[in-house]
């Protein structure tokens, strides 16, 4: 069953450095019927993980991971035109202007926003 | 004698009307002083009919002139050459004036304090001397009020006598002065002669022409000796206004020079006439480099359309208020200026120039910026930590068997959490060590009572901030456990956290050894942190390493537990 609007059968690659973060997101995407890819909480990690991964339908990417920003993961997934929310606790204004039109969903989130956000 | 007096007079008074083109009763007073009236012909000749001025602006300014002489027969007679009764300046080529033209000559304003300011101004502005101007021009008109102040205040016309001089040049401004000596002769002379009768062909000039004759006679007298109070108020006034003008900018550029702002004077499109010391000071250009446009060059090249834009506009709006980068000719970098400037205007309105400031608010920008990049710092740590809160939350529910276990445990997380907030918001400054953050967690459990139990022991380590929170509430999870269920709550046991710090090829590490003997296996089988999938052993065994690239055992033995934490030092920046 795939909607519109649903997650379900979808794999989501989920970037979220604090782990239980991470972790909740992560079931809360599984149980919307999600496939969920990691999660990871590094740029590097994440930039592997997509490498490796031929079929991605969307992700979810935390702004500031640690010491970094995610801007290098986002630009890989904008090249092979995966759509992608911003998780953040970020202000829009702090957003640079080539992703200001990236969909942002303030956490906590609710994943029918996400699946809304990314495949709505 | 008498004679050849009137032999010769036959051939004086010939030449006269030959000249004139009729006889002026001028040349015929006096005719017991002939010797007088002969040198006064000679002079006329030579500083009047013979000048080689053009003959319009001579008999033009002749008329002007003699507007302020009480005696009313120099200004009919001449405005009769003027008309072409006779001829202007005894010049047979002259073009007569037209009935409107002598009118408005006659009906020239004389200028007040400011007007004469202005004139005076126009004229010391010519770079290059001119021609004389032609009749009816606002040139000729500047050059009559400024020959005016010369003829009716010889003693306070330095001002006018220069801008005259630059306006004309020497050669010019030489005959001007012989031509004004020549008036000022003719005028004195008719003051001598009371008897000195209009010529007919004016009586009937002035019979014809009602408002000529108004002009020139009837009100004409009183006229003149108003407009020549007038004019000399308005010459007092001038002076004295410039005096005190230069009193009080000499007062106010010392007040000026004691303030921190950089001050300028401009006029009209920004055009700096005047620099403060400050500003030679900041920029490191003289004034005189500074003066016209020359300020632009200190501004940033990225900021300097913007500003000469803004000028165009200044007049307009009344106001100049604009921030621009300034080179710090010490530092050799830009530094952001506010800038303002408000017009003075005259009595009419003009603006006669602009004062501005300039201040320094590249420290107050900095300040701003600095303070954009907290708040939103802020923002995310708040809204982060109720995500960390949220997960705190639900793991402790899948922990907890009854609403009250849920209470106690979440509340106590909720605290370890604020207690960790807490250190690093006071940490903004200074670094966390490993001690600091083991101490707070121990003495938030009151452990120092048992302190002959407990061996804490390692080097100074700073902790990277990224790593505190997560650290935190993973050695919260150990202490309250040794606490409740471990080393703490048995009459024997012992508690020992001992640190070191070394490096491999990810770079410096700190290794922690969390070592609790004498313990009660079966009471600490009861731990919610011990039990696996607990929230204080995924906390070790999944988080640290997920989240702080550490590697962690956890190891309960009959009697013993053993934990080992071991995570990198560095930034991860730095490690990639």
């Amino acid at each position: 069953m795939m909607g519109p609007n649903s997650l379900t059968g979808r794999r989501v690659l989920l970037v979220e450095d604090d782990y239980f973060i991470a972790d909740e997101l992560r079931r809360d995407l599984a149980k919307s019927g999600a496939e969920v890819l990691g999660p990871v909480g590094r740029v590097d990690e994440a930039l592997a993980l997509i490498g490796r991964t031929a079929h991605i339908d969307g992700a979810v990417l935390d702004i500031k991971l640690h010491d970094e920003m995610v801007y290098p993961v986002a630009d890989a997934l904008l090249e092979r035109g995966v759509p992608f929310v911003f998780a953040t606790g970020y202000d829009k204004s702090v957003i640079p202007a080539p992703y200001a039109k990236v969909r942002r969903c303030e956490k906590p989130f609710e994943p029918e926003i996400v699946a809304k956000a990314l495949f709505g | 004698m008498q004679d050849e007096r009137s032999r010769e007079g036959s051939s004086f008074t010939k030449a006269v009307a030959e000249r004139f083109g009729l006889l002026p009763n001028f040349f015929c007073s006096a005719p017991a002083a002939a010797g007088l009236i002969d040198e006064l012909w000679a002079f006329a000749k030579s500083a009047y009919l013979d000048s080689p001025l053009p003959s319009l602006f001579k008999e033009r300014l002749f008329v002007h002139l003699s507007r302020f002489c009480e005696v009313r027969y120099c200004i009919v007679r001449h405005l009769g050459f003027l008309l072409g009764e006779g001829r202007p300046s005894g010049d047979r080529a002259a073009t007569p004036h037209t009935l409107a033209q002598a009118l408005a000559l006659l009906r020239r304003p004389v200028p007040d304090t400011t007007a004469l300011d202005h004139v005076l101004g126009r004229l010391e502005a010519h770079a290059q001397p001119s021609e004389l101007p032609a009749p009816e021009t606002q040139a000729e008109t500047d050059l009559f009020d400024a020959l005016t102040v010369m003829f009716l205040v010889p003693q306070r016309s330095a001002r006018a006598r220069s801008g005259v001089q630059k306006a004309v040049g020497d050669k010019r401004f030489e005959l001007l002065v012989a031509f004004l000596a020549f008036v000022r002769t003719a005028h004195y002379w008719t003051e001598m002669h009371p008897e000195l009768a209009y010529e007919p062909d004016m009586c009937a000039v002035m019979e014809r022409q009602p408002e000529l004759a108004r002009l020139l006679l009837a009100t004409g007298e009183a006229e003149t000796a108003r407009a020549n109070a007038e004019l000399r108020q308005t010459i007092d006034d001038l002076h004295r206004a410039k005096g005190s003008l230069r009193e009080s900018d000499a007062r106010l550029r010392a007040v000026i020079a004691g303030i921190p702002q950089l001050v300028w004077q401009a006029v009209r499109g920004g055009e700096w006439t005047w620099a403060s010391p400050q500003w030679t000071e900041y920029t490191g250009r003289l004034e005189e480099n500074s003066l016209g446009f020359g300020w632009l060059d200190a501004v940033h090249p990225d900021d300097r359309e913007k500003v000469v834009l803004h000028w165009g506009e200044a007049e307009h709006l009344g106001t100049f208020d604009i921030a621009y980068r300034l080179c710090h000719a010490a530092d050799q970098r830009y530094r952001w200026f506010r800038t303002r400037a408000k017009p003075m205007r005259d009595g009419k309105g003009n603006v006669v120039e602009w004062l501005g400031t300039s201040t320094d608010v590249d420290n107050l920008r900095q300040m701003q910026e600095r303070q954009e990049v907290l708040v939103a710092e802020l923002q995310h740590r708040t809204r982060n930590l109720l995500a960390v809160v949220r997960s705190i939350a639900s793991q402790t529910i899948r922990g907890s068997e009854t609403l009250g276990d849920f209470e106690t445990a979440f509340s106590d997380r909720l605290t370890a959490l604020s207690r960790v907030q807490g250190l690093l918001s006071r940490a903004d400054g200074e670094p966390i060590t490993m001690r600091a953050l083991l101490g707070s967690e121990l003495e938030a459990l009151g452990a120092e009572e048992q302190s002959g139990r407990i061996v804490v022991q390692g080097p100074e380590v700073r902790l990277r901030k990224g790593s505190v929170q997560t650290f935190a509430l993973a050695l919260h999870e150990l202490a309250t456990n040794a606490r409740k269920y471990g080393a703490l709550a048995t009459e024997s046991g012992h508690l020992k956290v001992t640190w070191q710090t070394y490096a491999d090829e990810t770079g410096p590490r700190l290794a922690l050894e969390w070592q609790e003997t004498g313990l009660d296996r079966e009471q600490e089988e009861l731990s919610p942190t011990t039990k696996p999938g607990g929230y204080g052993r995924e906390l070790i065994e999944h988080a640290l390493p997920y989240a702080l690239k550490a590697r962690t055992t956890y190891d309960l033995g009959e009697a013993e537990l053993r934990c080992t934490i071991d995570l990198p030092l560095a930034e991860s920046t730095r490690e990639n």
